[in-house]
């Protein structure tokens, strides 16, 4: 899947080159959190990482309010 | 400026697929955990969260005409502020485009393809969708116009073949268990499945004709809300309570259609049109996304990032749903809350913003000398 992840951020980057510095850097920002994500899968890095959590928190006890409510 | 523009029959269209794409896998099973017998009127009650979102759009475009919602966020409140709603817009976005995958990863895997690892097919789907969203929204619209024959023809021969087998038992006594486990029911489907149809906020821009917004609205609500009901309907009539055990209890009914020695395991045209509707609701997404993100970054063009955020989209449905129990938690307890306040409650405020700003403006204006 690492391997996956860099050749198609490389192969994206061709396609579509970026023209200012600005799309250039939100373009590697993106790209990069392609590699890292994938390595997170991949490799089980940063096990503790829950991305859902604060929307659980927020949100989860709100709907949990709606089911008990009706 | 974009020159591409969409028909309001291509804009009801895709909105449907918007919808349906992964509803009529999720809602039938979601519905088995609340109630069984009465899950058709859960599904009828769904309606109200396209209603919802069709009484906002009204307001929005009535205050905002036809700007995109990340446009009009940055517009009303300026760049701070604007720009961390909008950011917010864009994270929903893309978190919901993220689920979409990984249901597809996961229906894909566990019915067609077991033995194929689930990033694989996740990276086919979103190479697949990056390349629609490249060609820009008129391509994406007319993808989901062609699909459109396959499923209104497969869609009635699937229903018509599986009535042999329906037992309208199954369904009585009506209401037995009162009205609670039917509106909690509704929740998911409504306040979830529902309020995808706000996607629309990011569509206007390409509308052809502005009145026609809202009528694609009510005429998609009123459409998905009959289909899932008669879906709903029939499957429960066929697989009766077993609804409540089945991970994907539509497919299960298809699977029963047998005619004779002649026709049977027809359950591919079903995969098949499940998988290109859901595609369909990724492009949409991810066009969605791709242009909040041009509005929020000041972009040259959509384009820009139609492959990177793909890649990431995909990336992000393994890395943030890492087991399949978590995509189910997240729909039941954490979307509908989450999707109506960023459907409803922002898109809501932000028109009011727009007023409230216009009213002082004109209040602040020099007075003519009618004298």
């Amino acid at each position: 899947m690492i391997a996956m992840a860099i050749v198609a951020c490389v192969v994206s980057y061709l396609i579509h080159r970026p023209t200012s510095w600005r799309e250039r850097v939100l373009t590697w920002a993106i790209l990069l959190c392609v590699v890292g994500l994938s390595l997170r899968t991949a490799l089980h890095l940063w096990p503790n990482l829950d991305v859902l959590g604060p929307l659980d928190l927020v949100f989860g006890s709100l709907t949990r309010v709606i089911y008990k409510v009706l | 400026m974009e020159k591409e523009r969409i028909s309001s029959t291509q804009l009801v269209v895709l909105l449907i697929w918007t919808t349906l794409g992964t509803g009529i896998v999720t809602i039938p099973y979601v519905l088995g955990l609340f109630t069984v017998r009465d899950g058709w009127i859960s599904t009828l009650l769904s309606s109200a969260g396209g209603l919802l979102v069709t009484a906002v759009a009204w307001l929005y475009i009535r205050m905002l005409e036809m700007r995109r919602l990340t446009e009009a966020l940055l517009r009303t409140f300026g760049p701070v502020v604007g720009r961390a709603l909008g950011l917010w817009v864009v994270f929903w976005i893309w978190i919901s485009n993220c689920t979409v995958l990984r249901e597809l990863e996961l229906f894909v895997g566990n019915t067609i393809l077991p033995r194929t690892p689930e990033y694989v097919i996740g990276f086919l789907a979103s190479t697949t969708f990056a390349y629609a969203v490249y060609m820009g929204v008129e391509v994406l619209a007319r993808t989901g116009e062609f699909i459109l024959p396959l499923s209104a023809v497969v869609g009635p021969v699937l229903i018509m073949l599986s009535l042999q087998y329906m037992d309208i038992h199954e369904m009585m006594p009506v209401l037995a268990d009162g009205w609670s486990p039917v509106l909690r029911g509704a929740v998911v489907p409504a306040l979830a499945y529902g309020m995808e149809f706000g996607i629309v906020l990011q569509y206007l821009h390409a509308v052809n004709h502005r009145q026609s917004v809202l009528g694609s609205l009510v005429m998609s609500t009123g459409l998905v809300s009959v289909v899932l009901t008669i879906v709903v309907a029939i499957t429960v009539g066929v697989t009766g309570h077993s609804v409540s055990y089945l991970n994907y209890p539509v497919l299960e009914m298809v699977r029963t259609i047998r005619v004779g020695r002649f026709l049977e395991r027809i359950d591919t045209l079903y995969v098949m049109a499940v998988m290109s509707t859901i595609f369909i609701k990724l492009g949409a997404f991810h066009y969605a996304w791709c242009e909040g993100m041009k509005d929020i970054f000041g972009l040259s063009s959509h384009r820009t990032l139609a492959v990177p955020g793909a890649l990431s989209v995909w990336a992000g449905s393994l890395a943030v749903f890492a087991k399949a129990g978590t995509v189910e938690h997240f729909i039941i307890t954490d979307v509908p809350s989450y999707f109506v306040f960023t459907v409803l409650v922002i898109p809501a405020v932000t028109a009011l913003a727009a007023w409230w700003k216009q009213r002082r403006t004109h209040r602040g204006a020099p007075r003519r000398n009618v004298a």
